[in-house]
């Protein structure tokens, strides 16, 4: 009976045997990426993206940063050779540039991957310090919404994070890591500050989507900031536009299980 | 939407909307006026008072370039004549001010304090003539929508108090709270004066979330226009993207296909849909109803994953474009849609007959939170809520657009205006929402999604509106010769509405205050823009 009730709510998606089975990269379609050898190079993708996230080199190589990608689609309807598609994009990563990915607009070998990472991750400290038990604040400085509502679905009964020992509480003083989304606009960083200084260490930040990550759409003006990066240190990137609770579940669990691992750095400071 | 000389009192303009013969294929007429700052009380309070309009929407423009002047909008809706009546009026750039009509008309107050922010144009005569969106850290004479605003200098932080309303007396306390608040929702302030459990008076005090979209909107194609729209407010994805792009249809005299209105109108009520059930979920939680609360966020898993399935995004993004859509529905999805409206209207009656048939749930939503029809219509408030009180606005019936001009849509008002008001008619308007989609699909044939008319631009700016799930929002586009977005300015339907949640606490209790605040759910990204 238990069984039978546990399939008709939770879709086979999203299992738990599932969800550790994958890796901690996977989301659902979100991301532009090369699907084979053809690109010619002509940058109508680079220059139609509103937010940057596609840049071309002098080496011939296209690069794309998905910190900055709001999955908007204008690239791929744009590509006259049809070989960039909205693909599986990569979920949490520690730092930036790990959010970079490479692809060759030359014909490659057909045994090189169309895309790979632009740096392979350095060496970093595997930490499970939340892993069994996780208490989540949410702070929201500036996000369109969209991924609040996502935050709040995975505790929802078909994800389901309490499962996995993650909780939301109500106030920062009983958290042990922030969930940030939003570029910081310059009416919530004082708001980010205090809550961050509330909030007792150890902890972790996680930027969610992509103004947390880079500034996004709105980023990067007097209003609206450059990512929560600029303000505070940042564990965790979550990209996404916005990311879904699979994307956002996953790479929790990533962290908890150390395959998402972090550079050692201290908040308190 | 001919433009006809000055304006100055109601006779005038019952000539200019019977003169107006401007149809715009079959959808409620946009009429273009202009006026003078002197005309403009008596003719807003004759608008309101003898042809029974509503002030919908205030903006302004910097024109200091091209006529040494401000240009100042005044947007009234006439459901009689089924028009918007856009009146524009000069300010010279050496008098930076214009009359409010704010005391008699309180829903202009938001919108001449957002002026008065962010142009630097003083509403003479404003009761409340404090910053609105803009913080006491913002420097004074720094006004951002000016042309003169120089975007890439850095802003510094000043010292600045901002004056919340005092409330004296004895055993009268302050409860601040927010902007963090505890749950997972926006931020925003909110200070209560109470006495006991009695709230007294709610002072708001929003925008921490201004990310300046209107002036981001400026000089971007109109791809990335709808790319913006889309993210003012995540849950009216679609909604805010249809506003823009009726706007520049408008504005362009484009005609969209009937397959691209169709679908609009599919994805419109999805849209509805799970906004609706977010908004009833989130209700009954705030009764600690633990299995109501779970049930419609299952529902709700199950409409965003069709949206899913059948436009690659949780929140459908990436659809709407001016013209039509960005991508059709394939036969599967469309037979996916109509499978699941079957399933859905079931669960969705189970739902609501397990919320009423509690008495502790109907005991805490009835007389909780009333707002009444007068407040309501004097403040100008849109959607379920206004409906909710008893005012009969909805913009699919009363200016229609789309597909809503072949489909004769039921108004669906109730009177009480309280928190179980509002719930019950979420309910039926989920299930008006279905009945739409089911119609929609129905006679749905194949072909072109994306008109491709020659654009040319008839006119360089045009108002675009949508009834969202949270009401009429109203976008103001203008359009350079370039088929650049020139200007742009949002009414969503929060902006309006915000300032009736004072009202509507007002007697109730500080623990009924979540409960009220997720019946009129309101967006804070959406109002801050």
């Amino acid at each position: 009976m238990r069984k039978f009730r546990c399939k008709r709510i939770c879709r086979p998606k999203v299992t738990i045997k599932d969800l550790d089975r994958r890796p901690p990269s996977y989301a659902d379609r979100w991301a532009p990426m090369l699907a084979g050898n053809g690109c010619s190079g002509c940058m109508a993708c680079a220059e139609v993206c509103p937010t940057g996230a596609i840049a071309f080199n002098n080496s011939g190589q296209i690069l794309f940063k998905h910190d900055a990608c709001i999955a908007c689609r204008a690239c791929t309807d744009l590509c006259e050779p049809g070989v960039l598609i909205l693909g599986p994009g990569i979920g949490g990563a520690v730092t930036r540039s790990e959010l970079s990915y490479v692809g060759s607009t030359d014909k490659a070998s057909a045994d090189e991957p169309a895309i790979r990472p632009l740096k392979t991750p350095g060496p970093s400290k595997t930490i499970k310090i939340f892993a069994k038990s996780m208490h989540v604040r949410e702070v929201d400085c500036g996000s369109c919404n969209a991924c609040e509502l996502e935050i709040a679905a995975i505790s929802n009964p078909v994800y389901d994070a309490e499962r996995f020992g993650i909780s939301f509480v109500a106030s920062p003083r009983h958290a042990d890591v922030l969930f940030v989304t939003g570029s910081v606009t310059r009416q919530m960083e004082l708001a980010l500050n205090k809550t961050m200084a509330a909030t007792p260490s150890p902890k972790l930040v996680v930027a969610v989507g992509a103004c947390a990550c880079s500034g996004g759409l709105f980023g990067n003006t007097q209003f609206a900031g450059a990512g929560v990066d600029a303000s505070i240190k940042v564990d965790i990137y979550i990209p996404g536009c916005p990311p879904s609770p699979r994307a956002i579940l996953s790479s929790i669990r990533g962290l908890q299980r150390g395959t998402i691992t972090r550079s050692e750095h201290d908040h308190s400071r | 939407m001919a433009t006809t000389k000055c304006i100055r009192n109601t006779e005038d303009i019952m000539r200019v909307i019977l003169g107006n013969t401007n149809e715009y294929h079959g959808e409620a007429r946009e009429i273009v006026t202009d006026s003078e700052l002197a005309f403009l009380p008596e003719l807003a309070l004759g608008i309101v008072e003898k042809l029974n309009g509503t002030l919908q929407f205030i903006f302004a423009e910097d024109n200091r370039s091209q006529n040494n002047a401000f240009s100042l909008h005044h947007v009234f809706s006439i459901p009689s004549h089924r028009c918007m009546l856009h009146v524009m009026s000069e300010i010279p750039a050496d008098t930076p001010e214009f009359p409010s009509l704010a005391l008699r008309l309180p829903s202009a107050n938001w919108h001449e304090r957002k002026i008065a922010d962010m142009l630097g144009l003083t509403p003479v005569g404003h009761p409340d003539p404090r910053r609105l969106v803009l913080h006491e850290d913002w420097p004074e004479g720094l006004y951002p929508w000016r042309t003169d605003f120089d975007q890439t200098q850095a802003v510094p932080r000043v010292e600045g108090t901002y004056m919340f309303h005092k409330i004296d007396g004895e055993g009268v306390f302050e409860i601040p709270v927010g902007p963090v608040h505890a749950g997972i929702i926006e931020p925003g302030h909110f200070r209560f004066s109470s006495v006991g459990e009695k709230i007294l008076y709610l002072e708001l005090r929003l925008f921490y979330k201004h990310r300046g979209i209107e002036r981001f909107m400026e000089g971007r194609s109109l791809l990335e226009g709808a790319i913006a729209a889309e993210r003012i407010s995540g849950d009216e994805t679609i909604a805010n993207a249809v506003a823009y792009s009726q706007a520049v249809e408008r504005a362009l005299g484009l005609a969209i296909p009937e397959r691209a209105k169709r679908l609009r109108a599919v994805l419109l009520e999805l849209e509805r849909t799970h906004c609706h059930l977010a908004d009833i979920g989130g209700a009954v939680t705030d009764v600690a109803f633990a299995v109501g609360a779970a049930k419609a966020a299952i529902l709700r898993e199950k409409v965003l994953d069709l949206c899913e399935r059948i436009s690659g995004s949780r929140f459908m993004r990436g659809m709407i474009v001016p013209g039509g859509l960005r991508r059709d529905l394939n036969n599967r999805a469309v037979l996916q849609v109509a499978n699941f409206i079957e399933v859905e209207l079931c669960a969705v009656q189970e739902l609501e007959s397990s919320i009423f048939s509690r008495s502790s749930i109907v005991d805490r939503f009835t007389r909780t939170g009333s707002l009444s029809a007068e407040h309501a219509l004097k403040l100008g408030v849109v959607g379920p809520i206004a409906r909710a009180s008893g005012v009969p606005v909805d913009a699919r019936i009363n200016y229609p657009y789309g597909f809503y001009t072949m489909y004769p849509l039921g108004l669906i008002t109730r009177s009480e205006g309280d928190v179980a008001s509002r719930v019950k008619l979420k309910f039926d308007e989920i299930r008006q929402s279905l009945a739409v989609i089911k119609a929609a699909l129905d006679g749905i044939e194949q072909g072109a999604i994306y008109g491709d008319d020659e654009a040319t631009i008839i006119h360089s700016q045009a108002l675009g509106w949508v009834e969202a799930p949270r009401g009429q929002a109203i976008c103001w586009v203008e359009i350079t010769e370039t088929s650049k977005i020139a200007q742009c300015r949002w009414r969503t339907p929060s902006f309006s509405n915000w300032p009736a949640l004072p009202l509507a606490l007002q007697g109730d209790i500080v623990p009924d205050f979540p409960l009220v605040n997720k019946s009129f759910n309101l967006s804070y990204a959406g109002n801050d823009l």
